[in-house]
């Protein structure tokens, strides 16, 4: 990490930098220096500089600390308690409220709830994404003026795209019953109990399997064209070549996307908030809606703070996973 | 699909080739449709009238305006655009310029750290907005900010700048550096070099990180609808309680849902070589 440190840095950086080095080990801070523009001694003045550089960084981590992880102490504070959002005073319980969400059937059905909701939805993305960015690889060499369409469902809001959505599938003149309608099917209650669930993972998909493509087709742009060729020509079948040559060539990017797209389904909320409101019954409760609705329909902090606390660690886990792989890219 | 003999394989695999390209733009075709639909319907259901919505769908209808003209006469409304607006503007201006000085720092001073606070700030975007609101809630109520455009204000800030950081620091750390220098011994102070070369070179990158600032707020209705009740209510969260499926007036429900959309639509027409670049920058390279 040092190497990449310092090669990234000019040479007259690292002049000073080696400079520096050597004023602290002979203690000789009067040394001449032609690329010394401010007055006073190089050593101060890297100190006054390296100042400066903190004191830049300190506004945007002061905003981030207060708003972001102010917030998180105060679920695990609040977690320990009986909370009640409005009234009486809040009662400290311990781990009551950790045992009761991981112990009582109603929470852990919201739990394996959201787990399969994120399975399903990263997968269908993920899925669908990397087949439609292969074959577009395999035969074309840019989308184009495309790409900005490819953009678009991913930048509206998703209130939109759920409005959208709604009225598009909802009653049994919509516009999806009309055209099921040709195929001889008949109208089905999309928003029911029966397809609610299936029909929020495909609006999820509508929004984010167009950015996955885009980002998989980039990948596989950059990949070195001889050794896919090479494998055909040596007679590869379809599956060996995915296997040995596309998965270790496209790891990085597809684990970046996995990753990313698994952190945003854990927090998915928006939605599905807009589309079924967590209903019906509990179909699509994921475990977003459920901080929400406890919080403010059932008034219970302490409930709202464990469950907010596992979606933190989840998602914490998982972002560390994908800063790993960031900090060891630079140096492959 | 193995290769059998050779001056077979080659006709078919050319005309393989062929077929192969039709199916790729046939997919292309198919997505772009999949995705264009959806929004021309909620486009041309805001300018359909009312009757349109009873029985079958309407394709051929008079376009009428009446949806968009009853909007502006809605004080409630005009209420909401307005706080979307300045909650936008503000948090997208004070964010991109926070993230754009800490970026510098972070890419070009490079103080001892800077490393870990980078990586303290990737983290901060893993954490997600949901988990935070009864929290902010409960802070804003204690501070009688509930229901006040600075309520969502500041965590709008909050929440763009670690991507809007993280993407500047690459483009800062793309400029030459002789440049920065040679302002320097023209006798420019650090702060000045910054403003006066620095920024201007890293315009596209401060108008894309711009745009995903804005959008973050405008599209935003996790910490609205939580923070807000009838002051300072935003624009998703108006158009998020139209939540009864009957009596629901799709035409005007379809003229907010496109106003929404507009603003982001049009940055990405813009702005798109920026976004792609932003996107790929900040996705796969890191």
């Amino acid at each position: 990490m040092t190497a990449s440190d310092e090669s990234n840095q000019s040479p007259s950086v690292d002049r000073t930098a080696t400079a520096v080095a050597t004023a602290k080990s002979d203690n000789g801070g009067g040394s001449f220096d032609p690329t010394a523009i401010h007055k006073g001694s190089r050593s101060s003045w890297f100190a006054r500089t390296n100042r400066f550089g903190y004191l830049l960084i300190a506004a945007p981590m002061i905003m981030m600390i207060i708003v972001l992880v102010v917030p998180i102490v105060f679920n695990l504070y609040a977690s320990t308690f009986s909370w009640r959002l409005f009234g009486r005073e809040p009662v400290f319980v311990g781990l009551d409220n950790w045992i009761t969400v991981l112990q009582d059937p109603r929470w852990r059905a919201s739990l394996s709830r959201t787990a399969i909701f994120v399975v399903s939805t990263v997968t269908v993305q993920v899925v669908t994404g990397f087949w439609i960015a292969y074959i577009l690889y395999k035969h074309l060499n840019r989308i184009g003026l495309l790409s900005v369409i490819f953009l678009l469902p991913m930048m509206i809001s998703e209130v939109a795209a759920a409005l959208t959505w709604r009225l598009i599938v909802s009653g049994s003149n919509s516009l999806l019953n009309w055209a099921i309608g040709f195929l001889g099917i008949e109208a089905q209650q999309w928003l029911g109990p029966s397809w609610a669930f299936i029909t929020v993972v495909a609006v999820d998909a509508w929004q984010n399997v167009p950015f996955v493509v885009l980002i998989m087709f980039a990948a596989m742009q950059a990949m070195p064209t001889d050794v896919l060729e090479a494998a055909e020509l040596d007679g590869a079948s379809g599956f060996s070549k995915l296997r040995y040559i596309l998965m270790p060539l496209l790891q990085p990017a597809l684990l970046v996307v996995l990753l990313f797209r698994t952190i945003f389904a854990i927090r998915a909320f928006t939605t599905i908030w807009v589309l079924t409101g967590g209903g019906p019954g509990d179909r699509t409760a994921v475990i977003g809606i459920d901080i929400y609705r406890v919080a403010f329909s059932n008034f219970n902090v302490g409930m709202s703070a464990v469950l907010s606390m596992l979606m933190v660690v989840i998602s914490l886990i998982i972002g560390i996973g994908y800063i790993r792989m960031l900090t060891r890219e630079p140096l492959s | 699909m193995a290769v059998t003999n050779m001056p077979k394989a080659r006709m078919s695999s050319k005309q393989r080739r062929q077929l192969g390209r039709y199916s790729a733009y046939v997919i292309l075709g198919v997505m772009a449709l999949i995705i264009l639909i959806p929004m021309t319907w909620i486009v041309m259901a805001s300018f359909k009238p009312n009757s349109a919505f009873v029985g079958p769908p309407v394709f051929v209808f008079e376009p009428t305006t009446e949806h968009y003209r009853a909007m502006l006469r809605d004080g409630s409304f005009l209420l909401y655009a307005t706080n979307s607006i300045i909650v936008t503007i503000v948090s997208t201006v004070v964010s991109v310029t926070l993230a754009a000085l800490g970026a510098y720092g972070l890419a070009r001073i490079r103080p001892p750290g800077h490393q870990g606070l980078g990586l303290a700030i990737v983290t901060m975007r893993m954490l997600p907005p949901i988990a935070l609101v009864v929290p902010l809630f409960m802070v804003a109520i204690r501070l009688g900010v509930q229901d006040t455009r600075l309520a969502l204000i500041l965590p709008y800030i909050a929440l763009s700048i670690p991507l809007a950081t993280w993407m500047l620091q690459g483009f800062f750390m793309d400029l030459p550096r002789e440049l920065e220098e040679a302002a320097w011994i023209d006798g420019c102070s650090r702060i000045g070099a910054f403003f006066r070369v620095i920024l201007p070179l890293a315009l596209p990158g401060i108008a894309a990180v711009s745009v995903f600032s804005f959008v973050l707020a405008w599209n935003d209705l996790v910490v609205a609808l939580t923070l807000t009740q009838f002051d300072a209510v935003t624009l998703p969260v108006f158009a998020s309680r139209a939540r009864t499926e009957e009596g629901i007036n799709w035409g005007g429900l379809g003229a907010l849902t496109t106003l929404i959309m507009i603003p982001a639509v049009a940055f990405t027409i813009v702005m798109r070589r920026f976004i792609v670049g932003g996107l790929a920058g900040s996705a796969v390279k890191g």
